[in-house]
C-alpha cells in the first residue's frame, strides 16, 4: 500500500470516528500535560536550584579546618593554621579523570575592612570585618564583561609615592616598605547573587535601604570602595602594616564568595604575602573543581576525601537527589496515567475493529494483506496520539504558563524567586510527542492485530 | 492446452463450532475454463458461498488443492494471495458491501488503496468509465444511502471490474434485488462475459441467473451433483 492510500485511510477514519477517538485520545492528551508540565517543573527548578544556588556540575574542596587549639593553646597565644591546598595538590585534581578543569581560590589571611556605596545607597556604609577570596578570573568569564575582572598590576601605572600622584580615580599601591608604588585602577570586585539576596531581603528592610536589584547594580558598577587591608574591627594583621586601596564593584557572579568580596586571584596572593607571609601566598583555601558532567561529581568527592580533601558544601548534591526523586515520582504519576489512557485507547480501537470487520473484509477481498490492515490500524492510533500529544503539550505550557503567573501575583518575594519555574527544552517537546504516540500505538496493537487475523469469509457472510 | 482459470481437487472444508463441525464441502472436483460463465446452484446451507470463498482465496482453512490460473492458493503467502485477488479477482457480494462514508467514486476506487502500482489519475479515469458505463456517472458523488438497491449492485460491480480482474466471483448477486433490476444485472454479468470474455463464477439458487450460464453446476450437501452438471 501506498503512503498517501494510508493517509486518505487514516484521513477518512479521523473525519467519522472524530467522538470516539477524540475520547479515547483525551486520556492520552491528560497523561502527556502531566508528563510534560511535572518534568518542566522538576526541570525549571532542579534549573533554578542547581544553576543559580547549589552549581551541581563544580564542587569546592576544602582541607581540614584549623585544629582547635584548646584554653591552654588560646592562653599561650597559639592557634590552629589551616593546612591549605598546595599547587601539587591542585595538579592531581586537575587530572582526574572526571574534571575538566580546577580553579584554586585564595582566602584572605588578614583583616580587612570596607566603607562605600554611596552611589547606590544615598551615603556610606561601612563593613566593620570583610571576608573576602581571590580567584581564577576565568571562573568569572561567563558573568563579567572581558578585561573588567584582572590584575590591575598586570599593566601597572607610573611611579607614585601616594594617591595624589594618581589621576583618573586610581591610587597608589604601595606596599609597607617599599621605597614608592605604582598607581593602579581600583582593584576590580565581584559578588554573589547570594549576598545580594541578603542585602536586599534582610539588610536593606532593616536599615531602610533601597533593594539592589541586579540592574541597578549594573548600573551602579564602576563604584569604588574603599577597603583597609590589614585592619577590621576585630584586630590588626601579624605582618606588614594597614593600609588603604580602593575597589570597583565589576560584577555579580556564581563563582563569588557567598559572603564578602572576591577579587582576581593574582591580588590576593600579593595581598596575602604582604600581610600573611609566603605560605599564606602559596598554599590554597580551597579548589573548585569543574565536573565533566554532574555524574562524575561523587567520585571526584570521593578522590578528594583520599587527599584528605571535603566537600564545602553537598546540598547541590542532596538537592539533585531531591529533585530527581520528586520528578521521578510525578513522572511515574504521568506514566500511570499514561497507561491507562493505553487501555483506554485498546477499549475503542477494539471496539472499531469489531464495527469494522466487513470493511477489514472487504479491504482484504479487493487486495489488502493482514500487515497493511494491521498497519492501517496503528497508523490511526499513531495519528490520534500525534494529535493527542500536541492537545498534551499545549495543555502543560498553559498550565505552566498560568502557575508562573500565580506564582508572581500571590507568592512573596523569596530569595532567588524565579521568574518562572519551568523549564521547556526542545527534547522535552519531542519526549512528550513521543509518549504520546508510543502509548496510543501499544494501545492499539492489540486490535490491529485482530483487526489483521479478521476472518474476510466470515466476516463478509455477516457472522 | 491451455491452464484452467479455476481447478479444485479433493476440495473439502470442515466449519469447527465448538463440538459441532460441519463439512461444509465434501470432495470438490471441479475445473472452470477461462472465459467460461458458471452458475453454482444449490439450496441455502450446500456449500455454494464456501466454495466461492475458498476459490477467491478468502478462506484458507480448507483441505485438498485449489488452483488459480495455475497457482496453488495452498502455497501462497498472505502477501501472494492478496495481491491475486487483488490484481485477478473480483468480488460482487449479495450484500454488496459498500462503504456508506465514502460516495459511489470513492466506493469504486476503493481497491486501488491496495494497489502498490496503480496511479490515482488513472484509477479515477477509470472508475468514471465503468461507472458511465454502468449508467450512473451522474451519481458519482452520491452516497450509497442515496442508491436503490439495483444502483448499489452496479457500483459494486464497477469495484469488482476497477482493476480488470480476469475472474469475477458473484455470491447471490441478484438475492437482494427485485426481479426486474435483478434482470439488468443478469443481463450485465451476460454482456461482461460476451464483450471481455471474462471468467465469471456465480453461486445462485436462482434459476433466472443459472440460465444465463454457459454451464451449471449444482451442489448439494457440499457435493459437486456430477450427475447434474449440464450446460446451460
Amino acid at each position: 500500500m501506498k503512503l498517501a492510500a494510508l493517509v486518505r485511510l487514516v484521513r477518512r477514519d479521523l473525519a467519522r470516528a472524530r467522538r470516539a477517538l477524540a475520547g479515547s485520545a483525551f486520556g492520552i492528551a491528560a497523561g502527556t500535560a502531566t508528563l510534560v508540565f511535572f518534568l518542566a517543573l522538576g526541570l525549571g527548578v532542579r534549573s533554578v536550584l542547581l544553576g543559580e544556588v547549589f552549581p551541581i556540575d563544580r564542587i569546592e574542596l576544602e582541607p581540614p579546618k584549623a585544629k582547635d587549639p584548646g584554653l591552654l593553646g588560646l592562653l599561650l597565644g597559639g592557634g590552629g593554621e589551616p593546612t591549605g591546598i598546595s599547587p601539587d595538590d591542585v595538579a592531581k585534581l586537575a587530572a582526574l579523570p572526571g574534571a575538566s578543569r580546577v580553579r584554586p581560590k585564595l582566602s584572605f589571611a588578614f583583616p580587612a575592612s570596607a566603607r562605600g556605596g554611596r552611589e547606590i545607597l544615598g551615603h556610606d556604609v561601612g563593613a566593620g570585618e570583610l571576608p573576602g577570596d581571590g580567584i581564577d578570573p576565568a571562573l568569572a568569564a561567563n558573568d563579567v564583561k572581558p578585561g573588567l575582572f584582572v590584575d590591575p598590576m598586570d599593566t601597572p601605572g607610573p611611579a607614585c609615592t601616594d594617591d595624589a600622584a594618581c589621576a583618573g580615580g586610581a591610587y597608589c599601591e604601595r606596599a609597607e616598605g617599599a621605597a614608592e608604588g605604582r598607581c593602579s585602577a581600583p582593584v576590580p570586585a565581584i559578588v554573589s547573587r547570594y549576598l545580594v539576596e541578603i542585602f536586599d531581603k534582610s539588610i536593606a528592610p532593616a536599615h531602610g535601604f533601597p533593594a539592589v536589584g541586579e540592574t541597578l547594580l549594573g548600573r551602579a558598577q564602576g563604584i569604588t570602595f574603599t577597603i583597609r587591608l590589614g585592619e577590621s574591627l576585630l584586630g590588626r594583621a601579624k605582618l606588614g602594616s594597614p593600609r588603604t586601596i580602593k575597589a570597583r564593584i565589576v560584577g555579580i557572579s556564581g563563582s563569588a564568595t557567598d559572603l564578602g568580596l572576591t577579587f582576581p586571584l593574582g591580588v590576593v596572593r600579593r595581598w596575602n604575602r604582604e600581610f600573611g607571609g609566603d605560605r599564606a601566598a602559596e598554599r590554597y583555601s580551597s579548589a573548585v573543581v569543574e565536573a565533566r558532567s554532574g555524574a562524575e561529581v561523587a567520585g571526584i568527592i570521593d578522590a578528594g576525601a583520599r587527599m584528605g580533601l571535603s566537600p564545602k558544601d553537598t546540598r547541590a548534591r542532596d538537592v539533585s537527589v531531591l529533585v530527581s526523586g520528586v520528578m521521578a515520582l510525578l513522572s511515574l504519576v504521568a506514566g500511570i496515567v499514561l497507561v491507562v489512557s493505553a487501555s483506554s485507547i485498546t477499549q475503542t480501537f477494539r471496539a472499531l475493529v469489531l464495527e469494522r470487520r466487513a470493511e477489514i473484509a472487504l479491504y482484504r477481498a479487493v487486495g489488502a494483506t493482514a500487515g497493511e490492515i494491521g498497519a492501517w490500524t496503528v497508523s490511526l492510533a499513531a495519528v490520534v496520539g500525534f494529535f493527542a500529544g500536541a492537545v498534551g503539550l499545549l495543555v502543560a505550557r498553559i498550565l505552566a504558563f498560568l502557575a508562573d503567573w500565580a506564582a508572581a501575583e500571590k507568592l512573596p518575594d523569596f530569595p532567588f524567586k524565579p521568574d518562572t519555574f519551568f523549564a521547556f527544552p526542545w527534547w522535552l517537546w519531542l519526549l512528550g510527542m513521543g509518549f504520546s504516540i508510543l502509548f496510543s500505538v501499544l494501545g492499539a496493537i492489540g486490535p490491529a492485530r485482530a483487526a489483521a487475523k479478521v476472518d474476510p469469509a466470515r466476516a463478509l457472510a455477516g457472522s | 492446452m491451455s491452464v484452467p482459470a479455476i481447478r479444485t481437487r479433493g476440495l473439502s472444508r470442515v466449519h469447527e463450532g465448538g463440538r459441532d463441525a460441519r463439512r461444509a464441502l465434501a470432495d470438490v472436483e471441479i475445473s472452470v475454463e477461462e472465459g467460461e460463465f458458471v452458475c453454482v446452484l444449490g439450496p441455502s446451507g450446500s456449500g455454494k458461498s464456501t466454495l466461492l470463498a475458498v476459490i477467491g482465496g478468502l478462506d484458507r482453512g480448507y483441505q485438498g488443492q485449489v488452483e488459480l490460473f495455475g497457482e496453488d492458493l495452498g502455497r501462497m503467502s498472505d502477501a501472494a494471495l492478496a495481491r491475486l485477488r487483488g490484481e485477478r479477482i473480483g468480488f460482487v457480494f449479495q450484500h454488496f458491501h459498500l462503504l456508506h462514508h465514502l460516495t459511489v467514486i470513492e466506493n469504486v476506487t476503493t481497491p486501488a488503496l491496495f494497489d502498490p502500482r496503480g496511479d490515482d489519475e488513472g484509477c479515477v479515469a477509470r472508475a468514471k468509465e465503468l461507472l458511465e458505463r454502468l449508467g450512473l456517472a451522474d451519481r458519482a458523488g452520491d452516497t450509497p444511502a442515496e442508491l436503490s438497491g439495483g444502483q448499489r449492485q452496479r457500483v459494486a460491480i464497477a469495484r469488482a471490474l476497477l482493476r480488470k480482474p480476469k475472474l469475477l466471483l458473484c455470491d447471490e448477486p441478484t438475492g437482494n434485488l427485485d426481479e426486474a433490476t435483478g434482470a439488468r444485472i443478469i443481463e450485465l454479468f451476460e454482456e461482461l462475459h460476451r464483450e471481455e470474455r471474462l471468467t465469471i463464477v456465480a453461486v445462485t439458487h436462482e434459476e433466472r441467473l443459472a440460465r444465463a450460464a454457459s454451464r451449471i453446476l449444482r451442489l448439494r450437501d457440499g457435493r459437486v451433483d456430477a450427475a447434474n452438471e449440464e450446460p446451460a
